[in-house]
């Protein structure tokens, strides 16, 4: 289908992601294993209040915080006297494409609306693809998602094939390849095709859309208890939860 | 008898991106015995016949060729039935909680 072959695409991939990011991280590197992140990060020129009204405009943020009272029951029923911690949760889920990935991808629309990029791309199999279409949607950006969504058999995995018809329903294009990490080869074929922002979840835009995160739980927390969380919980996979929410908090 | 879609009808259509001799180095062995295969949406330019070659616009405005897979698809994914592992547990945390409200 492309006449690129895996090697000649992955060859360009530095220059790929340069034009399709804006961002030069060789600038940033200070030596064989250390990175400057605080100035990539500052760079960006976002501040938690232009970020917060950034997200503000699409819905994304603010999300309530909720007692889990049986959960936080359940937990002393099984601990030790005086142990068992009273459990509040932030319900990321009414973010409006129905996960904290909004976060992520909204300061990815911004920053590619305004550079004047006609779209933003990602390959991503789950709920951040649908961030990434909903936030296109209302930014009026074209979209394209690519997924590594079936077996050999053409069988795909039902969580997976769930995003497909979310990110569809928001207007974008998903293309569906199957299992093999030249998911990111096709990605790069779709950057340099059409010129699109890359919204990928390693950019510094992706973290710092989560800071919002961390503040609003303490601001959130602080409000209702009159004190700042003795513990914060987050889930880790690639880090970008762990590492923006914590920045948030601090 | 083929099915045929008239141009403008939502497909998708399907395939090769890289045979299997061309795909990435260092893959899991079953990875290797398969080609890298594609599937992606979009409105038909042109008549075309289910199994015959299709170019489509996508929704993103491009272009693409491949072989039509299907005609206004189908989303066939689903909840499955329920894991019988987990029916019970709701009634056992009930129970956890009502023995522990009704102690206190």
């Amino acid at each position: 289908m492309s006449k690129d072959s895996y090697k000649a695409i992955m060859d360009q991939k530095a220059d790929i992601m340069r034009s399709s990011v804006g961002i030069d991280y060789e600038k940033y590197t200070t030596g064989p294993l250390s990175f400057d992140y605080e100035a990539m990060l500052n760079d960006t020129g976002y501040d938690l209040d232009t970020i917060r009204d950034i997200q503000g405009r699409t819905a994304v943020g603010d999300t309530p915080l909720v007692e889990l009272r049986n959960l936080t029951e359940l937990v002393r029923a099984v601990s030790e006297p005086g142990k068992g911690a009273r459990l509040l949760v932030k319900d990321e889920a009414a973010n409006p494409s129905g996960s904290f990935k909004d976060r992520r991808a909204s300061l990815s629309a911004f920053e590619a609306k305004k550079n004047g990029y006609a779209g933003i791309a990602a390959a991503t199999s789950g709920n951040y693809g649908a961030a990434v279409a909903s936030q296109a949607a209302k930014a009026g950006l074209g979209c394209i998602i690519v997924q590594e969504a079936f077996d050999s058999k053409g069988i795909a995995q039902p969580e997976i094939a769930e995003k497909t018809r979310a990110c569809e329903a928001y207007g974008a294009e998903v293309v569906r390849l199957s299992v093999g990490p030249e998911l990111f080869y096709y990605f790069l074929i779709v950057l340099k095709e059409t010129g699109y922002f890359n919204a990928s979840l390693y950019t510094p835009y992706s973290i710092l859309g989560i800071e919002t995160l961390g503040y609003e739980l303490a601001v959130q927390v602080k409000a209702r208890e009159g004190r700042f969380p003795d513990v914060v919980v987050a889930t880790h996979a690639g880090g970008g939860n762990v590492t923006g929410t914590a920045r948030g908090l601090i | 008898m083929t099915e045929r879609a008239l141009k403008n009808t939502w497909v998708e259509i399907g395939g090769v991106v890289l045979q299997k001799d061309q795909r990435a180095p260092n893959l899991p062995d079953d990875t290797k015995q398969v080609a890298l295969e594609m599937r992606v949406k979009g409105f038909l330019v042109h008549d075309a016949e289910k199994g015959g070659e299709a170019d489509i616009i996508t929704l993103s405005g491009r272009t693409v060729r491949g072989t039509l897979t299907e005609i206004n698809p189908v989303y066939t994914h689903m909840f499955g039935r329920p894991i019988p592992e987990l029916s019970p547990i709701a009634g056992e945390i009930r129970a956890i909680l009502r023995e522990r409200r009704n102690a206190s």
